[in-house]
């Protein structure tokens, strides 16, 4: 089974509205959070949640599972050996139907089924990050531009492709918008 | 406590201190129920979730219910048998009338 179709059918249920799949060493495998949720906002709960699982397995017991309640949303954390799946729903959703379908999902969680999404291997997280260049890293690309056309025109320049403007670069997957 | 498959309850105040407890295994939850509490609401406000409610930590004997009370928290441990929302609507009515 195509994993990605796993994910599907947990958003599929009425009241679900994110699903994120992470290792505790930080790798993010799936992310299909809502939008609002930034990939900084979403680090800081990423280092909460392991926290409190490494905390909670020692001082008190090695639990997979918990539940969290807010005032309009929970939130469901289930636990295999290496990964977190993390579940945002909204006070709709049916509890025991998202246990049946996610039990399902972490069945078929495996080394190989992970290899199979797109972002498995890369180190950092697949989610969309935006990158805010700083103006030093700008002009010391620029001045290294021109130093090297005064040197030799006719050479090979290996200067970096940032266009000088007063705002701030930012990167989407490495290409500039 | 007197609900069936409830183990024990404790009720601890803000700074951690036992202010009430009953039954087994309530020891090691008073030592991390208020942490537990505060940690769960912060990775709530991570994801913009407000107002924390209460939370089930569900381990393959026993299941823990805690909800906020007074600044502090409650905690109540039940065996994997009982019925979870029966027991929080016990609380609930517990809490509000006292």
């Amino acid at each position: 089974m195509e994993i990605s179709k796993l994910f599907d059918n947990i958003l599929d249920l009425p009241g679900i509205e994110g699903v994120c799949l992470f290792g505790f060493e930080g790798h993010i495998y799936v992310n299909r959070m809502p939008a609002f949720i930034t990939p900084e906002v979403f680090a800081d709960a990423q280092r909460r949640i392991t926290a409190m699982y490494e905390t909670m397995d020692e001082n008190f017991l090695p639990c997979d599972d918990y539940v969290l309640r807010f005032s309009e949303r929970w939130l469901l954390l289930r636990r295999t050996e290496q990964l977190v799946l993390l579940i945002l729903a909204g006070d709709k959703a049916n509890m025991a139907s998202t246990r049946m379908v996610t039990n399902m999902t972490m069945k078929h969680l495996t080394p190989e089924t992970l290899a199979q999404l797109p972002s498995s291997g890369e180190r950092p997280v697949s989610v969309p990050v935006a990158v805010a260049v700083q103006a030093e890293m700008v002009e010391a690309a620029v001045d290294a531009k021109e130093s090297e056309s005064e040197k030799s025109a006719a050479a090979e320049q290996p200067a970096p492709a940032v266009p000088v403007t007063g705002k701030p670069m930012r990167f989407f997957r490495g290409r500039p918008y | 406590m007197q609900s069936p498959h409830v183990l024990g309850y404790v009720h601890c105040s803000e700074a951690g201190d036992v202010l009430v407890q009953e039954g087994n295994e309530v020891d090691v939850l008073a030592n991390v129920l208020i942490y537990f509490q505060q940690v769960a609401g912060l990775i709530g406000e991570s994801l913009g979730l407000e107002g924390f409610n209460e939370a089930h930590i569900q381990g393959k004997s026993l299941t823990v219910v805690s909800m906020p009370l007074d600044g502090g928290a409650i905690g109540v441990i039940l065996n994997n048998r009982a019925r979870v929302s029966e027991v929080i609507a016990q609380m609930r009515q517990i809490i509000s009338q006292s």
